[in-house]
């Protein structure tokens, strides 16, 4: 194909599907929520909002009256291990797992979310989210994740021996 | 090396005819994966709105309107993909959205976002990660751009 044709065809191959997308925003049945998604991106993690977020393992098995766990890994990474009574709560599927949450949550205890170590960003993504979700300032990322965790049950395992 | 008993004219014609074979099948294949995942994405673009937003590249307007449109642009390549006059249109354009998928699963892994790729809507198996959506676009990238490459080494 020649360089104005192909130009052609590209041009072609871009604008038709504006008809149906145009259709589809004035009158598809699920058509975006514009509100929902400028809320959902209002709780994306900055610096600014992450003040207070961080919470050290030691810490936070010392909470009172308790901790709630909640896993924000992957669900095939919770399903190859996770703490002992933590629920799987993920951006990707955040309906089932907040349910659970709500269920499990009796409302006094302070929750902590974990993802895989030190360098990943979904615990706090999600403790935001709860914190705004839950109306509470008692949710938490744990600082090193479930990598810490492990180092922590290995240790206190070593010694055991 | 040439085929015995044909002169090097004949030879490279067959390479050619066997490239462009090749070439026509990576292209149908590489349609019909746009089609599908087109197809499975138009019955709910709020749903893929979502996930759109949720690798937190651009704003939720932004979002909302590339889940409207995307779609039918992934329907629109898989048919020009298929249709003679527009193959060549259709490739260069499936290698560029490609590539922007390409980059935005990248910028996923690199924050650590643990989110659904989304690339065939909500019904989407969950387990599918960011690397193995990578890996699928890699593949799909090849496809296109390998057999164009396998004709033009016959010229």
């Amino acid at each position: 194909m020649s360089g104005p044709g192909l130009a052609r065809g590209a041009v072609w191959l871009l604008l038709l599907p504006l008809v149906p997308a145009l259709a589809a925003a004035l009158w598809h049945p699920r058509r975006p929520d514009w509100e929902a998604l400028r809320q959902a991106a209002a709780l994306a993690p900055t610096a600014a909002h992450s003040g207070g977020l961080r919470i050290e393992l030691a810490q936070a098995r010392s909470v009172h009256p308790g901790v709630l766990w909640v896993d924000a890994r992957p669900t095939r990474d919770f399903a190859a291990g996770h703490i002992p009574g933590a629920i799987s709560l993920h951006e990707g599927a955040w309906d089932e797992g907040f349910l659970r949450l709500v269920e499990a949550w009796d409302g006094a205890a302070s929750i902590v979310v974990y993802c895989g170590g030190a360098d990943c960003r979904a615990s706090e993504a999600v403790a935001l989210r709860l914190r705004r979700e839950l109306d509470t300032e008692r949710v938490y990322a744990l600082a090193g994740g479930w990598e810490a965790w492990q180092a922590v049950q290995g240790a206190a395992e070593g010694a055991a021996r | 090396m040439t085929t015995p008993g044909l002169g090097d004219g004949a030879d490279t014609a067959a390479r050619r005819f066997h490239g462009a074979r090749w070439a026509m099948w990576a292209h149908l294949a590489v349609a019909l994966v746009f089609l599908a995942a087109g197809a499975l994405k138009v019955g709910d673009p709020g749903a893929f709105a979502k996930e759109i937003a949720n690798y937190r590249l651009v704003s939720p307007f932004v979002a909302g309107l590339a889940a409207l449109y995307l779609p039918w642009l992934e329907i629109s390549l898989g048919l020009g993909l298929v249709w003679p006059r527009l193959r060549a249109a259709a490739r260069l354009l499936g290698l560029l959205l490609l590539g922007v998928f390409c980059a935005a699963l990248v910028s996923t892994l690199a924050r650590g976002l643990d989110i659904r790729c989304g690339c065939f809507g909500g019904g989407e198996e969950s387990g599918v990660t960011a690397g193995w959506a990578l890996l699928r676009n890699l593949v799909l990238l090849g496809l296109l751009a390998f057999p164009v490459r396998l004709g033009r080494a016959g010229r």
